[in-house]
C-alpha cells in the first residue's frame, strides 16, 4: 500500500494488490457516512492497473477507519447468516 | 441484513439476502468465483505413459478433476517453507492401470483419505491392449486466478429481487402477459377472470410482459437492496463454507488497510 495524498480534508491512496470487490465495497460505505463528502476509486488499467482510493472528507483517515470496521461487520453478519446451525 | 436460506445442500446454496448494499454482495460473488481457494493437481510426475495422450495432455485432465477440499489440514503452496512440496502443503495421489481399459477419476488413489475426487466416472485416459500408464499427482491448493481448475464453483450469481405490479384498473384480464412470459410468472385465473402471481422468483426481469401488455398495467422493477444469490459448487467444498471462506478474505482484505493506517 501507498499513500499518494494526505491532507487535512484529503486522503489517497493505493491499495496495492487489491481489485474492485474490495475498492467498490469500501467505497459504498463510505458514502453512507455524513462527513464522507466524495469517495471514489480508479483502476488505470484493467490487468496491471492498481487501484486508487480517494476520501474528501472532515476527517479522512477517521472515516476510512469507521469504513474497514464497518464492512468487516458486514462480513461477519454473512457468515453467521449462512453457517449452518 | 437478512437471510432467508430457500434451498441447500452439498451442491447448491439458494438465499434471499435483504438489507444489503449491491457492492458487497458482488465483492462476495467475486470472491468466491476466483479468490476461495480448492485443491486441485498441480503437478504430474510420469514413470509410464504408453497411452495415445501427450504427457501434457493428460497432466491438464487430471488437473481439472475437483478433490474435496479440507482448508483447515492443508497450508497454502506459498505460505508452506518446503519450497517445493511436501506432506503439510499437498497430497499425492496415484494413478496406474494397464490396457485394454478406461482409466477414471476413481482410479485415482489418495495418500490421504480425506482428498478424493468428488465424482469417480470422469474419464481420464483411454488404454489399448498392453497400453500401461502409472504416474503420481501432486495436488495443492490454489485460486481461479490462477487457474480455473482451483474455481470451487461452477456458478456463482446473484439477481435483484424482482418486483410485479400489476394496475389492476388498467389490467382487462386479457391474458396475453401469462401467454408471453417466458419464465411461468404468471397464472391466468379464468374463472376468477384474474391475473395472478405465482412464481415471483423465477421472473427474469426480461419485461416482455410490460412490453406486451396492451393496456400498460404492468411495472417489473428490481428491488435495489433485496438479491436471489445462488452458489454451485464442484464439490470440492460445501457451497456455505466457500461463501463463510469469501467474508473471512473480504474481512482479511480489509483489516491489511487499518493495518496499513
Ligand atoms: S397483459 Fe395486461 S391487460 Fe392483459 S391480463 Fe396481463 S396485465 Fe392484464
Ligand atoms: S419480466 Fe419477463 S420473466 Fe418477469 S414476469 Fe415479465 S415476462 Fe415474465
Ligand atoms: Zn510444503
Amino acid at each position: 500500500m501507498k499513500i499518494i495524498k494526505d491532507e487535512k480534508k484529503e486522503l489517497e491512496i493505493e491499495i496495492t494488490g487489491e481489485s474492485h470487490s474490495l475498492c467498490n465495497a469500501l467505497r459504498t460505505v463510505l458514502m453512507e457516512d455524513k462527513n464522507v463528502e466524495a469517495a471514489a476509486y480508479a483502476i488505470d488499467h484493467p490487468i496491471i492497473g492498481q487501484p486508487r482510493l480517494y476520501i474528501k472528507a472532515k476527517n479522512p483517515r477517521q472515516s476510512l477507519k469507521k469504513a474497514v470496521k464497518t464492512l468487516q461487520k458486514r462480513c461477519e453478519e454473512v457468515k453467521e447468516l449462512v453457517k449452518p446451525v | 441484513m437478512e437471510i432467508e436460506i430457500i434451498s441447500q445442500d452439498n451442491q447448491e446454496l439458494v438465499f434471499r439476502i435483504e438489507g444489503v448494499e449491491v457492492s458487497l454482495v458482488n465483492a462476495l460473488r467475486r470472491i468466491v468465483m476466483v479468490e476461495v481457494p480448492t485443491l486441485a493437481i498441480e503437478e504430474v510426475l510420469f514413470l509410464k505413459n504408453e497411452a495415445r495422450i501427450f504427457d501434457e495432455a493428460l497432466a491438464h485432465r487430471l488437473g481439472m478433476v475437483p478433490l474435496t477440499t479440507d482448508l483447515e489440514a492443508i497450508t497454502p503452496r506459498g505460505e508452506c517453507d518446503c519450497g517445493d512440496h511436501c506432506s503439510r502443503c499437498s497430497v499425492s495421489l496415484t494413478l496406474k492401470g494397464k490396457g485394454p481399459k478406461t482409466l477414471y477419476s476413481g482410479d485415482l488413489e489418495s495418500s490421504d483419505p480425506q482428498v478424493k475426487p468428488v465424482l469417480d466416472t470422469i474419464p481420464l485416459v483411454k488404454l489399448q491392449k498392453g497400453e500401461e500408464v502409472e504416474l503420481e499427482a501432486i495436488a495443492q491448493l490454489g485460486t481461479g486466478i490462477e487457474h480455473a481448475k482451483w474455481q470451487p464453483t461452477t456458478t456463482c450469481a446473484y439477481k435483484n429481487y424482482p418486483q410485479i405490479t400489476i394496475d389492476q384498473d388498467k389490467c382487462e384480464a386479457c391474458g396475453l402477459c401469462a401467454q408471453q412470459c417466458p419464465r411461468g410468472v404468471y397464472f391466468f385465473d379464468e374463472k376468477e377472470n384474474k391475473i395472478q402471481v405465482v412464481d415471483l422468483e423465477n421472473c427474469s426481469m426480461c419485461r416482455t410482459c410490460s412490453k406486451d401488455c396492451p393496456n400498460q398495467a404492468i411495472t417489473v422493477e428490481g428491488l435495489g437492496d433485496k438479491f436471489i444469490f445462488r452458489i454451485e459448487s464442484d464439490g470440492s467444498l460445501p457451497p456455505w463454507e466457500i461463501l463463510t471462506t469469501a467474508c473471512d478474505i473480504l474481512f482479511q482484505k480489509a483489516e491489511k488497510i487499518l493495518d496499513y493506517l
